[in-house]
């Protein structure tokens, strides 16, 4: 009699791990049980609740039961999701990935990541250069304009600049060298900007002098839109 | 009470350092390779605030303390063999990227954890789930790529993708466990 229960034991046990690990191994490879052979499983499983003694047992029919239920949802929603077009399923996979992050703080607008102010300039003036220790290097930096730091620059002060240059270098005829002698990075920069708005046009004849002249060119007439000098030619 | 004199050993050195050290630690930059930098380094962290390694430390644990209190973690990370600083949020924040990017970058975090401890993500295999479903245009794919790569949140190699600092820093082991399997029920 004894032994007749302990068999029944064993089985109420072995059929409950079955269940639960058929079902758990499923679920971590991704896969889905038919919905028929998951009503199966679930018959075979109901019948053993009466039989339950064991601490070992009922855990075992909570994680049967649950790796039922989990199926069942998994199912439910690859069902529900084949109706849904790819590019919502990837909005909705973006939204699950939004609500678990914690994004890094920073300070809002451009910040260092813009690339700015590149034409600005700050002039050293003030008691003796010689004393200042970074009048030096600001020197070797830029000789005409004694550059050293970055700020911004506004769209009138920008254009202040271009009137500048255009006074400069509108009408005259250059050699190449001579042309990047005269002009420092920015200045070129500026003029490559005043050629693609058809403020100047850039005009190099075969000797390699370089013409800039007002206004847009007249048709057939290459348009030169960027020049670039090189330092120390 | 000792202790809290010893973390705090100049309070109002404290109170000019720290403004200081959250507007460094906010800040962000790109290094000489063109990688989003997030924070700053410790060593540069020693030279800008002018202090003492001690000092640093105590400082770094108060602004740790009070951050606490905002709903910000300071956040401590290896990049080219120095230590790294820097602020995320507590509780979530909005993310510089768009539904489908995020969807996207949920795919990369799903395939790297898939490939073990290669935690690479080939790009064949992206390409083969993303275009081959019709999920994303070739060119959208492209585009969206070189966002996550410029935003710091991935790195794409060869024929690879790996992801970087700034993913690990906004989303933890657990979180990423859990984007990896509803990349898998959503997508695969």
């Amino acid at each position: 009699m004894a032994d007749n229960a302990r068999d029944d034991d064993e089985g109420v046990l072995g059929r409950l791990w079955e269940v639960a690990h058929k079902y758990q191994r499923e679920l971590a490879r991704g896969e889905v049980a038919p919905l028929s052979e998951a009503e199966d499983d679930r018959r075979k499983v109901s019948p053993l609740a009466r039989k339950l003694r064991t601490t070992t047992e009922r855990t075992l029919d909570g994680l049967a039961y649950r790796s039922l239920a989990e199926m069942q949802v998994r199912r439910d929603s690859r069902r529900l999701l084949s109706n849904v077009a790819p590019p919502l399923r990837l909005k909705r996979l973006g939204f699950e990935l939004a609500v678990r992050a914690k994004p890094v703080v920073f300070l809002a607008g451009a910040g260092a990541l813009a690339p700015r102010g590149l034409l600005a300039s700050v002039r050293f003036e003030g008691e003796g250069e010689g004393e200042n220790p970074l009048a030096e290097l600001a020197a070797e930096l830029d000789e005409s304009e004694r550059r050293v730091a970055f700020r911004d620059l506004d769209e009138a002060a920008l254009e202040r600049l271009r009137g500048d240059l255009k006074r400069r270098v509108v009408g005259r005829r250059f050699r190449r060298d001579q042309l990047a002698r005269e002009l420092s990075a920015s200045e070129a920069d500026l003029l490559s900007q005043l050629a693609r708005r058809g403020e100047v046009t850039i005009i190099a004849d075969r000797e390699g002098n370089v013409e800039v002249a007002e206004g847009r060119a007249a048709r057939g007439t290459v348009i030169a839109v960027a020049i670039q000098p090189r330092p120390g030619s | 009470m000792e202790e809290r004199e010893e973390s705090t050993p100049n309070p109002e050195a404290d109170a000019t350092l720290l403004p200081q050290l959250v507007a460094i630690l906010a800040a962000r930059s790109r290094d000489e390779n063109g990688r989003l930098a997030i924070g700053a380094p410790r060593r540069k962290l020693l030279e800008a605030l002018r202090v003492g390694e001690e000092e640093l430390d105590a400082l770094l644990q108060n602004l740790a303390q009070r951050g606490s209190e905002l709903g910000l973690d300071l956040r401590e990370y290896r990049k080219a063999g120095d230590t790294w600083h820097c602020l995320t949020a507590t509780y979530g924040g909005p993310l510089e990227l768009d539904d489908i990017s995020q969807g996207v970058l949920a795919l990369l975090i799903h395939l790297v954890r898939k490939s073990g401890r290669r935690k690479i993500a080939t790009q064949e295999e992206v390409r083969e789930i993303l275009l081959g479903r019709e999920y994303l245009s070739e060119y959208q794919l492209q585009t969206i790529l070189r966002r996550l790569d410029y935003l710091g949140y991935i790195r794409r190699g060869r024929g690879t993708i790996a992801l970087d600092c700034r993913t690990t820093l906004e989303f933890d082991e657990a979180a990423q466990k859990e984007i990896a399997e509803q990349a898998r029920a959503l997508i695969l």
